[in-house]
């Protein structure tokens, strides 16, 4: 026989029934699903033919397929429940109408995700059985019941896909397993009614059109049956009696069908491959290929015969699929790799959609591998398949794929090298709840590979892996290493940004032991930093320090918050970064009370003023608006005299430098500025009155506008500057008494500290007893209760009452002398005339 | 006429009746220093507060010791003399605080008038008892 034509020769030995069971998993499954998501001529699986349908369609109802194969599912459901609801329930119009619709909506249940399947299932049925419900004895019950039974083996051969490639379940698997054989017996039933129906219409000698819809209707059941059979044997494991028995009974159904439809080449042409199929599940490989033989030879010189439409041009997939399949349990490389060349030519991955076939060339290609020396390459080449199988079947097709080349690759899987069959073997391993396994080999092959973007998919697998097995923080160990070791890859900042949040998700679920919590949060924010100094302008960079600036902000550390967001790259840096690096270093400032209670300057808020600075260069003009702002409220007079308040764009910014050089400002321009802003303002220009008194008077009516109508500090400050005293009085008094209870005596302190910086006796007079007030309220003997009094002598000697400032520090040395050596050192210096 | 003996001696019933032979209670403070509350006091409507800030002079039991130990402002005090010293240069200095008197309940009533009777010797004009508050 020539090996140049696709013929199929008989093997020289027989191949054990178990290798070929093995050798069909994975494959039958997914073939009626497949067809049915992805032809376009057909809406489902189960939807009727026009040969089966009762009458000629109405008008609009042939376009259904069309809108289905478009993908438009909601306008196909639409307009099919139109025809139904146009239709009398009685007619064959709502017997089309019913059909269509449950056809229409089972495509929509067959690509809907698991979970939602029982929702559109009721939804498929509704039509048939609204039909059915009204008129029992419908002249098309039979073709109604026929769709429902479809129906419902088409969901459950979708559920028996994932079964195959979901190990357990046994549940699952045997739910379906009973709703196949319950349909099988009703398909058998309902094949014999319409026998009988078919006999009487010839005892009538009916010649009409109605015998021959009878007798379609039949070579379709019939056809239903065969695969029903063949489903069955699916979730058997393979090679056991229950499968060879199932394979067995479907191979025999086959042939009676074949018998019933030798007028129909398609349905003949079905069965034929089901049979193929059956023979090759039963082991009885030569017998298959005696089978599809026919198939082969007519495909061969289909060209000649323009009558068999199915196999013009070249097979169907399902049987090229086939042919491969028994070509390489022959052996016949040579032969399977022509075949496969029919559909996909010298491009592979550009052939036309072919869902089974792609799975038969993947076996075909580990074949191949078996007689070769050239291990590596061929590996490659499976791998590379694999990744194709992927992108044109999508991630459910990959899952097959994989669930085939664990299962033929066996043992040499753990030698393997490639990546995308580590992965697979993997994902199998995870699949049959081996998760610490898995992770091992893709940690093991993570690290082996020098290719960052294999190395990088290999880490989010192994990572995946470790988080199932419970090894968070190894999981992200793992992507930091792999993100690591290929630094120089942009597109690892992602990966290392990943082991950042794994690490994160671990802290929170560990939130009940502070300690470790801590510990952890430091190396989430270290991770972080890492990825912003090693990956500066990628996307995730800025992921991270968004994520870090957060972080810093929650955990109370706005100095850290505002370093880390900082532009590092001055070249690159947005005009978004440098506003949000410069409002983060203001609120960080802000939080530091610049000017104390007491009216004395804290130095540290301009030390830290000079390393926001440090980070808006002057030569850097996106950093000009930010700098310009960070100096008019916290930079020191040096930086203000070097400032030009024309140069300045912000109208806040130029007012508030004016008003510090002592330059004509003018006007407050108020509006939307924050409060934060206006406070840090009127902060920054105490602090200049208090440095330079002989300004308080213009500072302080600048400070007034700032603080508004409001009881604030800064107001009393502004008024006792403008020389309103009194007001300034009311002003504390308001403010003391907007604290809390627990907070007046404190608060009432430090009214008396700003008081007291009134130039007027009676002010001070004022003052004393407020100090004396809250010595009264303040625990006896404590920090601030020593604080009022220090303040009471100060005041006392400022009113000239020497002697009652000696007695009081000589009283508090004999009643209550303090603890801190500093502090009876200062009452010391007050006790001595 | 009722024999003016009569009268002498009802008159003499009548004083003998009426006298007292104990101490005059007028002597001793009857004041009490309650608690203070804390929030109820405070802001300038109260009264002119002295700087010289109250004193407290704790009377407290000690296990092991058959007197009381004496605490002024949680300083520990050695003995009565000692306090009179400490109180009498607090009063030279021309003080006059309000001084309270903390006697622990297992404190005998002649300790805690002894240290009262110290305090005003040492010229502190206001000594007042602690009590709790119900």
């Amino acid at each position: 026989m020539s090996t140049n034509s696709f013929v199929l020769r008989r093997s020289p030995s027989k191949r054990p029934g178990i290798v070929l069971a093995l050798a069909l998993a994975g494959w039958l499954l997914f073939a009626e699903v497949h067809k049915a998501a992805s032809q376009s001529a057909a809406p489902a699986e189960v939807s009727a033919r026009s040969d089966d349908r009762a009458a000629a369609p109405l008008p609009g109802l042939e376009t259904i397929p069309v809108l289905v194969g478009q993908g438009m599912l909601d306008q196909a459901e639409a307009l099919a429940r139109k025809h139904l609801d146009a239709a009398v329930l009685s007619s064959d119009e709502a017997a089309q109408g019913a059909v269509a619709l449950a056809s229409v909506r089972v495509t929509k249940l067959l690509r809907a995700p698991l979970d939602q399947q029982p929702v559109h299932l009721e939804a498929a049925r509704e039509p048939l059985l609204r039909v059915l419900r009204a008129y029992p004895d419908h002249r098309r019950a039979a073709w109604l019941r026929f769709q429902q039974a479809a129906i419902d083996v088409a969901v459950a051969k979708r559920q028996a896909v994932v079964l195959t490639v979901t190990p357990g379940a046994d549940r699952q698997r045997l739910e379906v397993l009973a709703v196949l054989i319950e349909r099988g017996r009703d398909l058998q039933a309902l094949e014999q009614e319409v026998a009988e129906q078919i006999a009487i219409a010839f005892e009538q000698r009916d010649r009409s059109a109605w015998i021959d819809e009878l007798m379609a209707l039949r070579n379709a059941i019939a056809v239903k049956r065969v695969e029903t059979l063949l489903q069955r044997g699916e979730l058997f494991a393979a090679g056991s009696d229950d499968a060879l028995a199932a394979a067995a009974e479907a191979q025999q159904t086959a042939i009676t069908a074949m018998s019933l439809v030798r007028g129909d080449p398609v349905r003949q042409a079905e069965l034929v491959r089901m049979r193929c199929e059956a023979l090759l599940r039963m082991g009885q490989v030569e017998q298959a290929v005696d089978v599809l033989q026919p198939l082969l030879a007519a495909a061969a010189d289909s060209t000649a015969d323009s009558q068999q439409p199915a196999l013009a041009g070249k097979l169907n997939d399902p049987t090229l699929a086939l042919a491969v399949r028994l070509a390489v349990e022959q052996n016949q490389i040579p032969l399977a790799e022509r075949l496969l060349a029919s559909h996909y030519g010298d491009h592979p991955t550009e052939a036309a959609a072919a869902p089974e076939s792609d799975l038969a060339r993947l076996r075909f290609l580990i074949a191949q591998s078996r007689g070769s020396t050239n291990d590596q390459q061929h590996q490659q080449a499976i791998g590379a398949w694999m990744e194709a199988i992927r992108q044109r079947g999508g991630d459910f097709a990959q899952r097959r794929a994989e669930t085939i080349v664990v299962e033929l690759l066996g043992q040499s899987l753990a030698d393997s090298t490639d990546p995308r069959i580590v992965l697979a073997k993997a994902a199998a391993d995870l699949r049959a709840g081996n998760a610490m396994q898995a992770a091992e080999q893709l940690r093991s092959a993570a690290h082996g590979t020098t290719d960052p973007i294999v190395a990088k998919q290999l880490a989010i697998a192994g990572a995946a892996a470790l988080s199932r097995a419970g090894q968070q923080s190894a999981a992200a160990e793992l992507l930091r290493e792999i993100s690591l070791a290929h630094q120089q890859t942009p597109e690892m900042a992602e990966l290392h940004l990943q082991a950042a949040v794994l690490l994160d998700q671990l802290t929170r679920a560990a939130a009940t032991d502070p300690a470790a919590v801590s510990s952890e949060t430091e190396t989430v924010d270290q991770l972080l930093r890492q990825t912003l100094q090693l990956w500066p302008g990628d996307p995730a960079a800025e992921q991270a320090r968004s994520w870090l600036v957060a972080r810093l902000l929650a955990n109370g550390k706005p100095v850290e918050a505002a370093i880390a967001a900082s532009p590092h790259d001055f070249s690159t840096a947005t005009d978004q970064q440098w506003g949000t690096a410069a409002s983060l270093w203001i609120q960080a400032l802000a939080a530091i009370p610049l000017v104390n209670s007491d009216l004395t300057v804290d130095p540290a808020v301009e030390r830290l003023a000079l390393q926001a600075l440090a980070h808006f260069p002057a030569q850097v003009p996106a950093a000009a608006a930010g700098r310009q702002r960070l100096i008019a409220l916290f930079g020191g007079g040096e930086f203000i005299a070097a400032m030009s308040p024309s140069a300045i764009e912000e109208n806040f910014v130029r007012w508030l430098v004016a008003v510090r050089r002592g330059e004509a400002a003018g006007v407050l321009p108020i509006a939307g500025i924050a409060p934060l802003i206006r406070q840090a303002a009127a902060a920054r220009l105490i602090a200049d009155g208090i440095a330079t008194p002989s300004r308080r008077g213009a500072l302080g009516a600048a400070i007034e506008q700032l603080a508004g109508d409001e009881p604030t500090l800064e107001r009393a400050v502004a008024l006792l500057w403008t020389d309103r005293w009194q007001d300034a009085d009311v002003v504390l008094d308001r403010w003391v008494q907007d604290r809390g209870i627990a907070d007046r005596p404190a608060a009432t302190m430090t009214a008396a500290l700003v008081l007291r910086h009134a130039p007027h006796r009676d002010a001070k007079h004022r003052a004393l007893a407020r100090l004396t007030a809250a010595s009264a309220q303040l625990p006896l003997g404590s920090d601030t209760w020593h604080q009022s009094k220090l303040a009471t002598l100060e005041v006392l000697s400022e009113l000239d009452q020497q002697a009652e400032a000696v007695r009081l520090a000589r009283y508090i040395l004999l009643t209550r002398p303090p603890k801190d050596p500093a502090v009876q050192a200062r009452y010391q210096s007050w006790s001595e005339p | 006429m009722t024999p003016m003996i009569d009268v002498v001696f009802l008159l003499l019933v009548f004083f003998l009746w009426t006298s007292s032979f104990e101490q005059p209670e007028q002597d001793l403070s009857s004041e009490l220093a309650l608690p203070t509350l804390p929030g109820t006091t405070g802001g300038l409507e109260q009264p002119l507060l002295s700087v010289f800030d109250e004193m407290s002079v704790r009377l407290a039991s000690v296990a092991g010791r058959s007197t009381a130990e004496i605490r002024l402002n949680e300083q520990i005090i050695p003995d009565l003399s000692a306090l009179a010293a400490r109180v009498r240069e607090i009063a030279a200095l021309g003080a006059q605080p309000p001084v309270i008197v903390q006697p622990d309940p297992e404190v005998s009533m002649g300790e805690a008038i002894a240290v009262y009777d110290v305090i005003r010797a040492a010229g502190i004009e206001e000594v007042l008892f602690a009590v709790q508050e119900q």
